[in-house]
């Protein structure tokens, strides 16, 4: 059990290190603005108190993420690390099940660490510990329901405390955990008591998703964002045009309609699923957005890859036992299945603990000197990601987590006594970033919003966000108005002046030379400001 | 024994029917038009077999310019023969293809059955290749890689039948077949080398067999001379060396994007980023290759309709190819042919994976027919082990079975004969057979016809080899060709006798008088133009505008 501790350290230190890196994309943001507020003021962004469901970009939210952030900043305030500190913490204690769990299957310390280890180094942990997010807690979560369903009598509650709260943490735990349980039942044999409990379990999602059918637009919700296959215009149009081609070319109607018909969806479905399965994710890119994981890593260090064929062979050739790893495999990326064409990246990480076991079995099987030579390829892979990639990184995520905002929203802070207005296409959603780096006396205008379903916040404080439909006209006289302006709003001004349909003082006609220009990380203009000359109509 | 062998041949001549029949079935219309690579390669074909000169005059190349892509010599010579013994014909050039493409199935029978010792599964494996998309796809289009597909695998066969026969016409032949198929297509001459190094290191204790050295040595030493004047040709030519990397990673834009963003950091750690990068790009465009639903749903692109496709295998032998897999580890005794097959597969991928593109399915055939191989035990054991169960079990089974490799295969020729010349119809140069013969029944009424080939249905691009449609089109001898071709100084202008190839600026052109223009909308939008002086519209095969026939008098 002592072996543990080096592992866990290293896993620590490797999601601690640099701990302002990487910076904060919108929805992160929200989730950090979002738990300071909660923990503050009891309320969210809009101004609801202590709520259950919260709003983004995409869909609802559910509540254990920005409660858990929330705890953080509750302990280290508004800070780097108070935002990220719960997830750093998952991210370590998720090694440690890790170990627990496979310590409990195998029964085998040398597996178990070797398990733990490749935990602790994979890119996308490392990288998600790092930041708020879904994905950590719910792995967390169902790491911890796996390793309390081994355990005997006083767990029995605790299993449940801990599948409800994977329920109330990701979409993706309604489709991943009854399956998980069922997989340990069939296995395990357990006591008639666990059963009881995975029933009481199955019932209790069932509750909750009626509960959530309850919420206005919920359908909607789901329709969009758990099962978007079917509502993905792409393939209808496909099967339509490619029977309609069958058709002109004489073939019969029957047989076209039996060839494209709705099973096609399901077809798509499953390529989709398998687009999971390409090593090139696991070893290759991941996540070349830079949203899941270091923009140019894989799941796991490249050099596992051997020890992950090994172990494969390993557990084909001699360890029949353990072979339900693979459809344990399958249960976490089924849920792909629902999506059109895209990588469902959270999928892929959940089944890290089991790629995690099977390469432990290879790790185990290569002699020492091999062993050290994978360990030593790791740390310099990851050296090279942490000490030589950070500001190919920064540039490569420059719109999705756009450092340069924050240089944005100090400044304006600094004019806190002034009207401010910023363009609404700073970035998609510039509220989130404004509400995390800035210091604004909120009025809770939009508290009235019970259910906010993609609600886009147009005001925060004394900052009023310019929608592009926005019209522009002098005021000379008129001070204490400071414009933020995207390009967008800037050429518009622009061509204004040019066609003097915008007057303003004879010295202040030149953008940015009277105010500021703010670059992004490609050191390419993204907000000039404007004082004092223009206004909004 | 006596059924056994009757059933043996029997099964196996129906299989290789159904290959043929796969692979000629109605081969004169589809695909619907010679594409570039076709048309390049027939009409310098001719060429050869009329004068001994490739259309640029080249006598006896052992590489052809054909469009500036530097073809392998293998097919087009072969061609020639075909047209020396057949005449001219459109469907000559397809006819090695699928000559190649059928035997493959015969030449999997025989390795699969060299290597696992059943002719059950070496049928079932031909079976598999006999109906694989990827195999009937690419031997219908006249693929050089058939050729060395086939010489590889019956080179193979032939060394594995010497291990343990022990007969030197096996090794002798097996050598010589292996060094003819590194002269099919440039990748094999890295691939099989490699191959057969590992092969050799694989197979060492049974090989090397020292009372027989003189026989080992001999056939190596064939194997290097007969390999030697392609090396040649490959290190001393400069269009090998050129077409070599034009097509390798480095060319990859997302990779010089990626290498872009390391630009501000100091030289040193500039150099460490940019090697990182190059492995990691390459490690990864080669591991897409393996990604399943490339292999089995997208990776043959024969529709603009995302993921509604057909990949080079069926899709439906995707869980055969894991139970394949199962069962191949699992097999005891077996090391040395597992060894074997994994080095096939993870070399086969090398050139896909090395290349600047993201998927060239068209580089790992080699590799999709030994997916089928293995897909075929998967369903060969999976087939044992239901037919040890019960009646009614065993009939639900296999009608299934049935109904979904039919339904799967019938998508798959769907897709082929019907969507891919719909959908597609603009990458196979679609419709330049037509313009072709429309420029000749007017060849007497203009003093020129200009031809601009940039063209496309929702992006435009420039369509190759138009000389070589014209020339071929118009039976204009290749003799008169390599004195008349030649290329001019406009803007990508060639020309020959009173045809010019080149880009039109309708601005300037349509003041030339006599002159028939050949263009598609992306150059002269049907606005600017005279209706009246538009005497024919050309269409891609789903009746969209492809070009305007202008005609300019005096």
């Amino acid at each position: 059990m002592i072996k543990i501790f080096p592992i866990l350290l290293l896993g620590f230190f490797l999601r601690i290190i640099f701990i302002s890196y990487p910076p904060f994309s919108i929805e992160e943001a929200r989730f950090a603005f979002r738990g300071e507020r909660l923990v503050t003021e009891k309320k969210d962004e809009l101004g609801r108190t202590l709520p259950f469901v919260f709003n983004s970009l995409s869909d609802y939210q559910l509540p254990v993420t920005p409660y858990l952030t929330g705890l953080g900043i509750l302990v280290f305030g508004k800070t780097d690390l108070g935002a990220r500190i719960s997830f750093i913490v998952l991210g370590t204690l998720i090694i440690l099940l890790t170990y627990l769990v496979a310590k409990r299957l195998f029964n085998n310390e040398d597996l178990s660490l070797f398990s733990a280890a490749t935990i602790s180094v994979s890119p996308p942990l490392i990288y998600l510990s790092r930041i708020p997010n879904e994905t950590i807690p719910l792995l967390f979560f169902t790491l911890l329901l796996i390793y309390l369903f081994f355990l005997k009598g006083w767990s029995i509650f605790l299993i449940f405390v801990a599948l409800t709260l994977a329920f109330l943490t990701s979409k993706f735990a309604w489709f991943i955990e009854i399956p998980i349980m069922v997989i340990l039942i069939l296995r395990e044999k357990p006591s008639k008591l666990k059963i009881a409990l995975a029933t009481i379990s199955l019932v209790s999602l069932i509750a909750l998703i009626f509960l959530y059918y309850k919420i206005p637009q919920s359908d909607r919700s789901i329709s969009e964002n758990v099962f978007p296959l079917f509502n993905e215009i792409t393939v209808l149009n496909a099967i339509n045009r490619l029977r309609g081609q069958g058709i002109e070319q004489g073939m019969p109607v029957f047989f076209e309609s039996l060839l494209f018909n709705k099973l096609s969806f399901l077809v798509v479905g499953i390529v989709n699923f398998l687009k999971h399965l390409s090593p090139a994710l696991i070893f290759g890119y991941f996540d070349q957005t830079g949203i899941f994981n270091f923009s140019f890593s894989g799941l796991l260090p490249k050099i596992l890859i051997i020890p992950l064929i090994i172990g494969l062979v390993d557990l084909i050739k001699s360890k029949e036992k353990y072979l339900f790893l693979l459809p344990t495999l399958v249960v976490f990326l089924f849920p792909a299945i629902f999506f059109y064409n895209q990588i469902i990246h959270p999928l892929l990480i959940m089944s890290l603990p089991v790629l995690s076991i099977v390469i432990a079995f290879g790790l185990k099987r290569l002699n020492r000197s091999f062993q050290i030579l994978v360990f030593f390829m790791i740390v310099f892979e990851i050296m090279l990601i942490f000490f030589i990639n950070k500001s190919a990184e920064i540039k490569n995520t420059n719109l999705v987590r756009p450092i340069w905002v924050e240089a944005v929203v100090k400044d304006i802070n600094k004019n806190m006594d002034q009207r401010i207005y910023l363009s609404d296409n700073l970035t998609q959603d510039p509220i989130p970033f404004l509400g995390w780096y800035g210091y604004f006396s909120l009025d809770n205008e939009y508290s009235n919003i019970i259910f906010p379903y993609k609600f886009h916040q147009t005001m925060i404080g004394n900052v009023t966000l310019i929608a592009s439909e926005a019209e522009f006209k002098g005021c000379i006289d008129k001070k204490n108005s400071y414009l933020y302006l995207s390009q967008r709003d800037s050429l518009k001004i622009k061509e204004m002046l040019n066609s003097e349909k915008l007057k303003v003082d004879e010295n202040k006609k030149i953008l940015g030379v009277e105010g500021k220009i703010f670059y992004d990380s490609l050191q390419n203009p993204q907000i000039y400001l404007i004082k004092d000359s223009i206004c909004i109509k | 024994m006596k059924t056994s062998l009757k059933a043996k041949i029997v099964l196996l001549a129906l299989v290789l029917l159904l290959g043929v029949f796969f692979r000629f079935y109605h081969l004169t219309f589809f695909p619907i038009q010679l594409s570039h690579d076709e048309i390049t390669q027939l009409y310098d074909a001719i060429s050869i077999a009329q004068t001994g000169k490739d259309i640029y005059g080249n006598f006896m190349p052992l590489i052809f310019p054909s469009v500036h892509d530097f073809k392998p010599p293998f097919y087009t010579y072969i061609t020639s023969l075909f047209y020396i013994t057949l005449g001219n014909y459109e469907v000559l050039i397809r006819i090695p293809g699928a000559i190649f493409g059928s035997l493959i199935v015969l030449a999997v029978y025989l390795l699969t059955n060299q290597l696992f010792k059943s002719w059950q599964l070496a049928i079932l494996a031909s079976l598999f290749v006999a109906i694989s998309p990827s195999e009937i796809f690419f031997s219908r289009k006249s693929f050089e890689n058939g050729a060395g597909i086939f010489l590889m695998t019956i080179g193979f066969y032939l060394l594995l039948k010497y291990i343990f026969k022990k007969e030197g016409k096996y090794i002798y032949f097996g050598y010589f077949l292996l060094a003819a198929a590194m002269y099919t297509y440039f990748s094999h001459a890295v691939i099989i080398p490699l191959l057969l190094v590992i092969f050799l290191i694989i197979y060492r204790n049974l090989f090397w067999d020292l009372t027989r050295k003189k026989e080992i040595f001999l056939s190596m030493a064939l194997f290097l001379t007969a390999s030697l004047p392609l090396f040649y040709i490959i290190l001393s030519n400069p269009d090998t060396r050129y077409r070599s990397q034009t097509v390798f990673i480095t060319q990859d834009r997302f990779l010089g994007e990626k290498k872009s963003l390391g630009d501000t950091l100091n030289p040193t750690f500039k150099d460490v980023y940019d090697a990182k990068t190059f492995i990691e790009y390459s490690i990864n465009r080669y591991l897409e290759q393996f990604s399943p639903d490339y292999i089995f749903a997208t990776g043959l692109d024969f529709t603009n309709q995302g993921l509604l496709e057909v990949g080079p295998l069926l899709i439906i032998e995707f869980p055969f190819l894991i139970y394949g897999i199962y069962i191949l580890v699992r097999k005891r005794n077996f090391t040395k042919e597992k060894m074997f097959i994994s080095s096939w597969i993870l070399i086969g991928m090398l050139p896909s994976g090395l290349t600047f593109e993201p998927n060239s399915p068209h580089r790992s055939v080699m590799v999709f027919t030994m997916l089928s191989v293995i897909a075929a035990l998967g369903f060969f054991e999976f087939v044992k082990r239901v037919f040890n169960k019960k009646r009614n079990l065993k009939i639900v089974v296999v009608v299934t079975g049935v109904v979904l490799f039919m339904g799967n295969f019938l998508y798959f020729a769907h897709m082929y004969f019907i969507n891919f010349p719909y959908e597609k119809s603009e990458y196979i140069q679609y419709p330049f057979k037509e313009v072709s013969l429309f420029a000749w029944e007017n060849y007497s009424r203009y003093d020129q016809i200009i031809f601009d080939p940039y063209f496309g249905e929702s992006a435009p691009f420039v369509g190759t080899g138009a000389h070589y449609y014209l020339g071929y089109y118009g039976n204009y001898p290749p003799e008169k060709m390599q004195k008349e071709y030649r290329v001019g100084e406009g803007r990508r202008e060639s020309r020959f006798d009173k045809f010019v190839i080149r880009a039109i600026d309708f601005g300037v052109d349509k003041q030339l008088k006599n002159t028939l223009l050949i263009a598609s909308p992306w150059v002269v939008p049907l606005d600017k133009i005279d209706k009246g002086d538009v005497i024919k519209t050309f269409y891609f095969y789903d009746r969209k505008t492809a070009f305007y026939a202008i005609s300019l008098k005096p």
